[in-house]
């Protein structure tokens, strides 16, 4: 018998005449609908607040304000070379008018920065949600020292379960990332150290 | 034949090493602090606790169906599922597919089931070279250790030794600060993802309906390993599955606040099937499915409650054996409470008869669970095995018999305790019990035998100057 049938039969023969347990129903638990109430009605504040409590920079402007909060944000972190995703492309000729040396997400491991934008956000953890696709690639958020990602407001939610509500299963991607402040390690005698692969600082732009 | 864990033998070595037991008692009280901010902030965490043991428990009992159900998705995402019965046919599995595409180098994320099988040996012989990226994997590779703790590899070192080492093989500086280290296991793995044509990584969980990895991580190291190399191979027990997309709003917050204490992890990466029209990721996915042992398990009504561990790490940190003897002590991958329950069950009795007995039966470790696996239970049912198979000494034996008549009448009792209080006072007189003749002396060895009260509960309960209902 091969390896797959061998395991399988054996697993039914383990179980067999065993009680069935039922699968809960999914959806957020009914204990948690005053607290998750909460959040919902303050996302844009309860992401922000999340987030910062973990050393992300969090910005809130407008679709035509975005150009120049992202301008600033480079010149800050004083950045020359600069990855932006596809998702976030028409950015790219504008920041090379304004002097930046602009890429794609073939140059992630060169570039300083990565833009790239976000499809969801979680108020509940200060989390993004990043859908890999052709346009949304999966290294400008985690090759270069810093990430810059685009948020549309009206793509915050209140938590895993509201985003699940929103994914189809069928439709999921080859990557789904959530991506929880910046990349850390606390491995040597439980010492925070950020940046330790991944992108060491995060900002985050919400677009009203 | 695999040599017996001396449990016993082994902490007596690590309670002489005080350098040791400085370093885990402030790590353990650093991860237990961090287990209650992250169990308290969430008013409703015990619901999602109890709906994650009911998802495990009802996943595994349709484990044949969960487990078709992953491998019919992941194949219509282009992916391929391998199933190996034990270690070593997993290991010729991963070996096969790296030859296969001409792999010479592999980079890997942190997967306990990889050690459990000894896939590093297995394709270090096949002449590939295998780098562990996980900061904490790293070193213990550098430096030819094992990791001691499921989620903290190398929670028994100092930075001092992390910089030693790092000063050997890296070249920075003698005494280098946590920062310094860091930047340069980024720099020196950095080059390592980007010439690597395959990643191997293990999984979290596996999601049936999606046919998807997860893989929960603060690095970033896990998604580099899934995201530069050409290949990528996930390595995991059979027993990860759960049914939806949709559980994971229960599973990640549970087991990441158990773990560490966050809300959310720094990176959680839900990987479904190789690329299809994205810029990059990998081109090709292959998902070994292992068994070693785990349909026995399975079949074991009383122990299959073992297979619903996440390896969170957090009945480890909780453990007052743990905290003083650390992970090396229980002498294979799993340490800790749960260890001590799958270390017997995935090598058998006879490897590893003393780690039931590696616990005091407190129950933290039950209290601390995010699937609330009654872990003292589990011990207790593998002592009452070992005893029924005939391990113990006779003398145990002797003593249990003895213990047993006495306790089951109330004359013999009060006379045994009588006696008991005669025999004290005459060898040990009225101060503490030092010492315990012959084969009892190891209970003396490093601690006093407790006496036995001058009065017992019922003698003072007669001789008592109020009555029961009535404040005194």
């Amino acid at each position: 018998m091969d390896a797959r049938s061998e395991i399988l039969s054996r697993i039914r023969r383990a179980l067999h005449g065993v009680p069935q347990v039922p699968l809960p129903s999914g959806g957020p638990p009914p204990e948690a609908a005053a607290y998750r109430a909460e959040i919902g009605g303050n996302l844009v504040e309860r992401f922000t607040r999340e987030a910062e409590g973990l050393g992300v920079r969090v910005y809130r402007t407008d679709p035509q304000r975005l150009l120049e909060v992202v301008v600033g944000i480079l010149r800050a972190e004083r950045a020359q070379r600069v990855g932006v995703s596809e998702r976030v492309g028409w950015m790219a000729p504008l920041l090379q008018t304004k002097g930046f040396t602009v890429g794609g997400a073939d140059q992630a491991e060169r570039v300083e920065i990565g833009i790239t934008g976000a499809d969801y956000g979680l108020a509940a953890t200060g989390t993004l949600v990043l859908l890999s696709g052709p346009e949304q690639d999966r290294v400008l958020s985690l090759l270069p020292p810093v990430h810059v990602a685009i948020l549309p407001e009206d793509r915050l939610v209140v938590d895993l379960h509201a985003l699940f509500e929103r994914i189809r299963p069928e439709a999921l991607p080859s990557a789904l990332l959530l991506i929880t402040g910046p990349s850390r390690t606390a491995d040597i005698e439980q010492t925070l150290t950020p940046g330790v692969h991944g992108p060491g600082i995060v900002h985050v732009v919400l677009v009203r | 034949m695999r040599e017996p864990i001396r449990f016993a033998e082994r902490s007596v070595q690590a309670l002489e090493d005080a350098r040791l037991r400085e370093v885990l008692r402030r790590a353990m009280e650093d991860l237990r602090r961090k287990w209650s901010r992250g169990a308290s902030e969430l008013p409703y965490f015990g619901v999602l606790r109890d709906q994650a043991k009911q998802i495990k428990a009802h996943t595994l009992l349709h484990l044949d169906a969960y487990l078709e159900q992953l491998e019919a998705r992941i194949t219509a995402r282009g992916g391929v599922v391998h199933w190996a019965r034990n270690g070593e046919e997993a290991c010729r599995l991963v070996v096969g597919i790296c030859q296969e595409v001409g792999a010479r180098r592999v980079v890997k994320s942190k997967s306990m089931v990889t050690e459990e099988i000894e896939l590093n040996r297995a394709l270090e012989r096949a002449g590939i070279q295998v780098i562990e990226t996980d900061l904490g994997e790293f070193v213990v590779q550098l430096d030819g250790d094992r990791p001691s703790h499921l989620i903290a590899p190398i929670i028994h070192k100092r930075r001092e030794d992390v910089a030693e080492l790092f000063s050997r093989h890296l070249g920075t500086p003698v005494d280098a600060p946590v920062e310094v280290l860091t930047r340069a296991a980024r720099s020196h793995l950095r080059q390592a993802f980007l010439t690597a044509e395959v990643g191997v990584t293990g999984a979290n969980f596996l999601v049936a309906e999606t046919g998807s990895v997860v893989l929960v991580e603060n690095e970033g190291n896990a998604r580099l390993v899934t995201t530069l190399p050409r290949v990528h191979i996930a390595v995991t027990g059979i027993e990860k599955v759960i049914p939806r997309l949709q559980d994971l709003a229960v599973f990640l917050p549970v087991l990441v606040r158990s773990a560490t204490g966050q809300k959310l992890s720094s990176y959680v990466s839900v990987l479904s099937g190789p690329r299809r029209g994205e810029p990059n990721g990998p081109e090709a996915f292959h998902l070994v499915l292992i068994d070693n042992r785990r349909t026995e398990i399975l079949r074991d009504p009383e122990l299959r409650e073992a297979l619903q561990c996440l390896r969170c790490g957090a009945c480890l940190n909780a453990c007052p054996v743990y905290e003083r003897v650390g992970g090396h002590t229980y002498g294979w991958v799993y340490a800790g409470p749960i260890g001590a329950v799958i270390t017997p069950l995935l090598l058998g009795p006879k490897a590893s008869f003393e780690l039931p007995y590696a616990s005091t039966l407190c129950g933290a470790c039950r209290e601390v669970c995010p699937v609330r696996i009654d872990i003292p239970r589990l011990l207790v049912s593998l002592r009452e095995r070992m005893v029924a198979s005939g391990s113990v000494t006779p003398l145990e034996r002797w003593l249990m018999r003895g213990l047993g008549w006495a306790l089951q009448s109330s004359v013999r009792y009060r006379w045994a305790s009588r006696l008991g209080r005669i025999v004290q006072s005459l060898m040990w007189g009225e101060g503490p019990i030092r010492w315990l003749p012959g084969p009892l002396r190891s209970w003396t060895r490093k601690r006093d035998f407790p006496r036995l009260a001058p009065q017992t509960f019922r003698e003072r309960w007669r001789k008592r100057s109020w009555t029961p209902g009535q404040r005194s």
